[in-house]
């Protein structure tokens, strides 16, 4: 019953919009060879992006494995970039190193990659490849010791057990990141738009086009079923893959150390991951372009008179509001269907993540046309809708893992399931819940195109389009002032919540 | 009690009947400006209220007007350039309006055709800005900027009214031979950005030496930074003029109040304001501001007719793609 109210929840907005502009005639754009010119180009670059990623996840996830220290907390804490930073702030960074003026061409290295396909997949790199650190370095440490301490003692080197051992226990938890970090990549807009350019264009971009550009919304809505299609096809085949997890939910360490070249590589990886965040925080007190330092920018932001330019105030208020509740809803549902140990949930669910969001706002917007819905609850539902599946993600190994023994005691002894859920579940699972919600409440929080493409601003301000605002109207030092409040907002709950995780993990 | 109750919900009513007005009107973000004083002007002179609804870029207007157009939610579209303004008239998304301040247009070139829909406020011609410290020796034509590689950001004719003007800038210059021309600029484009504000942004960052902008950009320039830092030329071939109209909306539920909207924006109080403001000269005769000795001027101007543009857009647009991708 809960799955099919999704179902609903998804297809409603859509059913309407496809009835009143999709053109049937136009599902033949599927044949023409542009599109199939726009749909290679969009998995190449989601292939090649997450190649890459995989690539540069692997030694710090196997530090992950072997260490606990500052360093391995840093890279564990990683995964929260993609969901946090926003794309703009990439953007800026790949400028100031990457362009003829940049940091590197000014140290006399001239690296042209900013405008080229090897821009697009760096930076796609640098948004999922924590998402493989995260995944791979968790499976790995689910891996019982004593595993491990057998083939040594039986003799195996580091190959053998990586063959025999640890890869096949992996394996499941790299397909799982590897549909995401593809999703993400398959469906990226910002990065492929700003960092390639126009001879890049993948379906996200070719929606956007189609909507914005040439108000052709039948065409936009078959680019979208394509997207869609692809990606639900892609997740049916990972469900295929069997689960070999351990099933332990307990975290441990392997006994040997790091390698040299493993730590080297892992500090490389840090510094290139938070180098990008420290380059968007830079920028609520330096100015890029002038090269100065100023607090003048982030004052301004909240003097009254800015304000009534740009909703700063009331953007950062909507902001927390919507991200709060879509992530209580989020999280909430996220348990319940991962509860649910049947893999439909998994079939129905996964997939959304494939739905764009520029065709998502745009069903949202029209049901706000036609009945008057207030956009409050439009967006909620839409964040809820759109981070679900993020949620389910990260959470479905942790339900799926909780030891069922315990319930079924609880049950035996007469405890309500609300009872289970308040004396078991909940404080068991409450670091699960913390994380994930403060994942989707980061998501939310910096999210951009829905609200932009409904075109909010002065109706329901979020903090995202206030954002956008400010750089249009050339306000470019207040506009990197406020993304740089913003990364710092989520990162400041980031830790107060990882303090709140310890303190009850201590307790 | 109660009286007081019923007091309220008669005095509530009387309010309604006797017309408490208000207006919904559709623009992008660079006219958000007219909140500060000229919509509470409005307000206080008709005893209408305006809702002012900043749809980012003037793309975004139409979008929302297609989107709409079974069930109006707006009484006033402003901001709508020669193309995009041709597409809204052609989808039947305008009312004809006939405001008393529409004889105070002098040029009529800037006309709409047909006639009573649309009222041009104000326009401006393109140019290419560049950075005098990065590329001393400009270009003075488009021939020549073909010879200056990865060094012009230009904008996504599909996505920005600006880049779209460029295009249609271009096959009014070279007419049959546009595309033979865009082929020889294709490798001095360093990219091609969503929007202006995203070039602008690159192009201040150093990126490029030179970007597709508005020939009052010096005049910007000067006002706000006393010098001309970045400089204009407009192409020996010919200047291309983007206009900007403003109209009603068809199925306006308040035709009267939207009327005396357009009537307001053809003013002198709105028309004096645009200069600073929106950067672009009035439609109407009024005096201009010193900075705009800074504005690049240019004698020879070229044009395409709205017609000839709306009948072959999608084929220039399709031509372009390939060009391009």
């Amino acid at each position: 019953m809960p799955i099919l109210l999704f179902i609903g929840l998804w297809a409603i907005p859509f059913a309407i919009l496809l009835k009143d502009f999709l053109r049937f005639e136009d599902l033949s754009i599927v044949l023409d060879a542009k599109f199939l010119k726009i749909l290679w180009f969009t998995l190449y670059q989601a292939a090649g992006s997450t190649a890459i990623a995989f690539g540069i996840a692997l030694l710090p996830a196997y530090y992950l494995y072997r260490k606990r220290n500052a360093l391995s907390a840093l890279l564990e804490s990683a995964v929260f970039i993609p969901f946090f930073l926003p794309p703009v702030s990439t953007v800026i960074a790949f400028s100031l190193l990457f362009s003829a003026n940049g940091l590197f061409a000014r140290l006399g290295l001239q690296l042209p990659i900013l405008y080229t396909v090897w821009a697009i997949l760096i930076a796609h790199a640098f948004y999922n490849s924590p998402i493989f650190v995260k995944y791979i370095g968790t499976a790995l440490r689910a891996i019982p010791p004593a595993l491990e301490e057998t083939a040594i003692s039986e003799g195996a080197g580091r190959f053998a057990r990586f063959w025999w051992i640890e890869g096949p226990l992996v394996f499941p938890a790299i397909a799982k990141a590897f549909f995401l970090s593809f999703t993400y990549s398959f469906m990226s807009f910002a990065v492929v738009l700003n960092l390639g350019g126009l001879r890049f264009t993948t379906l996200e971009v070719a929606i956007a086009n189609a909507l914005r550009g040439q108000f052709d919304f039948s065409r936009a809505l078959v680019y979208a079923i394509a997207q869609f299609v692809c990606l639900f096809i892609l997740n049916a085949l990972l469900t295929l893959v069997p689960d070999t997890s351990t099933g332990s939910p307990t975290l441990t360490l392997s006994r040997t150390r790091p390698s040299p070249i493993t730590t080297i590589g892992s500090f490389l990886y840090a510094a290139f991951e938070y180098g990008l965040v420290l380059i968007g925080l830079l920028g609520f007190c330096y100015d890029f372009w002038n090269r100065t330092f100023s607090f003048e920018p982030i004052a301004r932001l909240f003097s009254p008179e800015f304000n009534r330019r740009f909703p700063v105030v009331r953007s950062l208020f909507n902001s927390f509001a919507v991200a709060s509740v879509a992530a209580i809803g989020s999280v909430t549902a996220a348990f319940l269907f991962g509860k649910a140990r049947e893999k439909w949930a998994q079939r129905v669910i996964m997939p959304t993540l494939g739905v764009s969001s520029a065709f998502l706002a745009m069903s949202l917007l029209y049901l706000h046309i036609l009945f008057g819905l207030p956009f409050f609850p439009l967006l909620t539902a839409g964040y809820f809708l759109s981070t679900l599946a993020v949620a389910y993600a990260f959470m479905r190994p942790m339900v799926r893992n909780f030891p069922a023994n315990l319930v079924e005691s609880a049950k035996i002894d007469g405890a309500s399931r609300f009872r289970i859920f308040r004396s078991i579940e909940w404080p068991l699972l409450f670091p699960v819940f913390a994380a994930v919600f403060f994942q989707v409440f980061a998501i939310v929080f910096g999210e951009f195109t829905l609200p932009y493409t409904m075109q909010i601003r002065d109706y329901f301000p979020l903090a995202s389009v206030v954002n956008y605002a400010m750089n249009a109207q050339r306000y470019y030092r207040e506009g990197a002032a406020f993304s740089a409040l913003n990364i710092g907002i989520v990162f400041f709950l980031f830790l107060v919540s990882n303090a709140i995780i310890q303190k009850r993990r201590l307790t | 009690m109660n009286r007081y109750r019923q007091f309220w919900v008669i005095l509530f009513l009387c309010v309604g009947i006797a017309g408490f007005s208000a207006i919904r009107v559709y623009t992008y973000e660079s006219l958000n400006w007219l909140h500060e004083s000229l919509i509470p002007l409005f307000e206080q002179q008709t005893g209408i209220e305006v809702t002012l609804v900043s749809l980012g870029d003037a793309g975004n207007i139409l979008s929302r007007l297609l989107l709409e157009k079974r069930h109006p939610q707006s009484d006033v579209v402003m901001g709508l350039d020669q193309t995009l303004a041709y597409r809204a008239f052609t989808e039947g998304l305008l009312e004809p309006v006939d405001p008393q301040n529409a004889g105070r247009i002098v040029d009529r070139s800037l006309d709409f055709e047909p006639g009573g829909y649309l009222y041009p406020f104000d326009y401006g011609a393109l140019a290419i800005i560049y950075d005098p410290e990065r590329l001393p020796l400009p270009p003075s034509s488009f021939r020549e900027m073909t010879a200056y590689p990865k060094s012009l950001l230009i904008q996504d004719p599909r996505n920005s009214s600006t880049g779209l003007s460029f295009l249609l800038w271009t096959i009014a210059v070279y007419r049959e031979e546009w595309k033979a021309f865009w082929e020889a600029l294709q490798p001095a484009i360093l990219t091609v950005t969503s929007g202006w504000s995203e070039g602008f942004a690159k192009f201040e960052a150093g990126e490029a030496p030179m970007m597709v902008s508005y020939a009052t950009d010096g005049a910007y320039s000067y006002h706000y930074y006393g010098s001309d830092r970045y400089k204009a030329f407009v192409p020996e071939e010919g200047a291309f003029l983007q206009i900007e109209y403003v109209g009603v909306t068809k199925g306006s539920s308040n035709r009267e109040e939207a009327r005396q909207f357009v009537e307001f924006v053809l003013s002198e109080e709105v028309q004096k304001e645009l200069p600073l403001n929106q950067w672009m000269f009035p439609a109407t005769p009024v005096e201009m501001p010193e900075a705009y000795a800074y504005a690049v001027n240019a004698p020879l101007h070229v044009t395409l007719s709205q017609a000839e543009v709306s009948e072959n857009l999608d084929l220039w647009l399709s031509e372009w793609e390939e060009i391009m991708y």
